[in-house]
């Protein structure tokens, strides 16, 4: 779990949604009791945070458990909330932190997505048009077969800064580390990850790499 | 950010040195030139995970998600509520009571002295005057959710308290 306290940030978290200075208004409407501006809060959040969450977990579904395991969370400690830190900042660090600490009480059981193993992707090749956008659901199934190989922090790392592309210094806040910890996790990931996708899916390499 | 360009930049940004609009160019090139993610891919296998589009998220799953959070904070609402008081610190008050009012009537109580009545409580004097329970205190009131919590604090216990929920989703 993590234990350092939150610095004061200016956060940009959910980059197509409102400003977050609207955030901190609705989260110091919010601490005053008024139940709209948090649902408000919970509607502009809850999409981005699932992205995030579900991806850390590898599952959709209980990727919407921990959004309202963190609102509800974050409802109970609104009073320690201090508006000069970026509301969604302070959010995503509980919902992580939810979610870290649910993938290592599963640990043990962790998930293997072998659904989408027939499915050979269409994400690289020359004979595509050189316009074709990768459909999500496709990478889905690749980062479902491969994630599970990094640690809870690897993975929330990885999925805040390359999948969700927030900022380096906003995962370091979100994690409760430093940015260099940040990127250092992010080097493992990529590190463990080239040794999934080459075992895996070695159709993506060339022939001289791919492991007979 | 032209194919040229995305080439130059992939070192940087796997050395995390692209920031703001070069990044965002960048990642927008990955997802969109085929024959470049194909090339950055052989160099960099884990670049294949973020070459997906993302979507959007259903908004009807949004607001289910609002009403289940919803309805999580009343129904934390109703448990502090109806949460009895920490027996221990009631059982400290309760002690410090018996020994202070204890010591109190040792020091001035007139013992022996039958002239004086014996003390009787507020409490019990006024009782023994109105001779019926007090009314049902109303609690928590949550007009839009058609919930309402009484209290009724009668001679026999202090803490009876029936509730009536009537939204079904506020079920304890």
């Amino acid at each position: 779990m993590v234990k350092e306290p939150l610095s004061i940030v200016t956060g940009t978290i959910n980059k197509g949604g409102a400003p977050s200075r609207d955030d901190r208004r609705l989260a110091v409407e919010a601490q005053g009791g008024d139940e709209k501006a948090f649902a408000d809060l919970v509607k502009r959040h809850s999409g981005g945070l699932h992205r995030a969450v579900a991806r850390i977990l590898n599952d959709d579904a209980e990727g919407w458990d921990v959004v309202q395991m963190a609102f509800l969370k974050a409802w109970q400690q609104l009073d320690r909330y201090d508006p000069r830190w970026s509301f969604a900042t302070w959010l995503y660090r509980i919902g992580t932190n939810v979610a870290i600490d649910l993938i290592r009480s599963r640990k043990s059981r962790e998930r293997t997505h072998q659904a989408g193993m027939e499915q050979r992707l269409r994400l690289v090749g020359e004979s595509e048009p050189t316009s074709h956008v990768v459909e999500e659901g496709e990478v889905s199934t690749v980062i479902a077969q491969v994630l599970p190989v990094l640690s809870p922090q690897q993975r929330a790392a990885f999925v805040l800064r390359e999948i969700e592309d927030m900022d380096t210094s906003e995962v370091a806040e979100v994690l409760g580390c430093t940015s260099t910890t940040v990127r250092n996790h992010i080097f493992q990931a990529r590190k463990a990850l080239r040794l999934e996708i080459e075992k895996r899916f070695p159709e993506y390499l060339p022939t001289s790499r791919r492991k007979k | 950010m032209n194919c040229p360009e995305f080439k130059r930049s992939i070192d940087e940004y796997l050395e995390d040195q692209l920031d703001g609009d070069d990044r965002r160019a960048f990642r927008e090139h990955l997802q969109t030139c085929a024959r470049c993610r194909a090339e950055a891919v052989v160099l960099e296998p884990s670049l294949l995970l973020i070459a997906g589009v993302p979507v959007k998220t259903d908004d009807r799953a949004v607001d289910e998600c609002a009403e289940a959070v919803n309805a999580l904070i009343r129904q934390e609402r109703l448990r502090r509520r109806l949460a009895p008081p920490s027996r221990r610190w009631l059982a400290a008050a309760a002690m410090c009571v018996v020994v202070l009012g204890g010591g109190l009537l040792w020091r001035v109580a007139p013992w022996g002295d039958d002239s004086q009545p014996a003390a009787v409580s507020v409490a019990e004097s006024q009782s023994e005057v109105e001779g019926i329970a007090p009314p049902p205190r109303l609690e928590v009131e949550m007009p839009d959710s058609e919930v309402r919590l009484y209290h009724f604090a009668g001679s026999d216990s202090e803490t009876t308290a029936v509730y009536f929920v009537v939204n079904e989703k506020m079920e304890l």
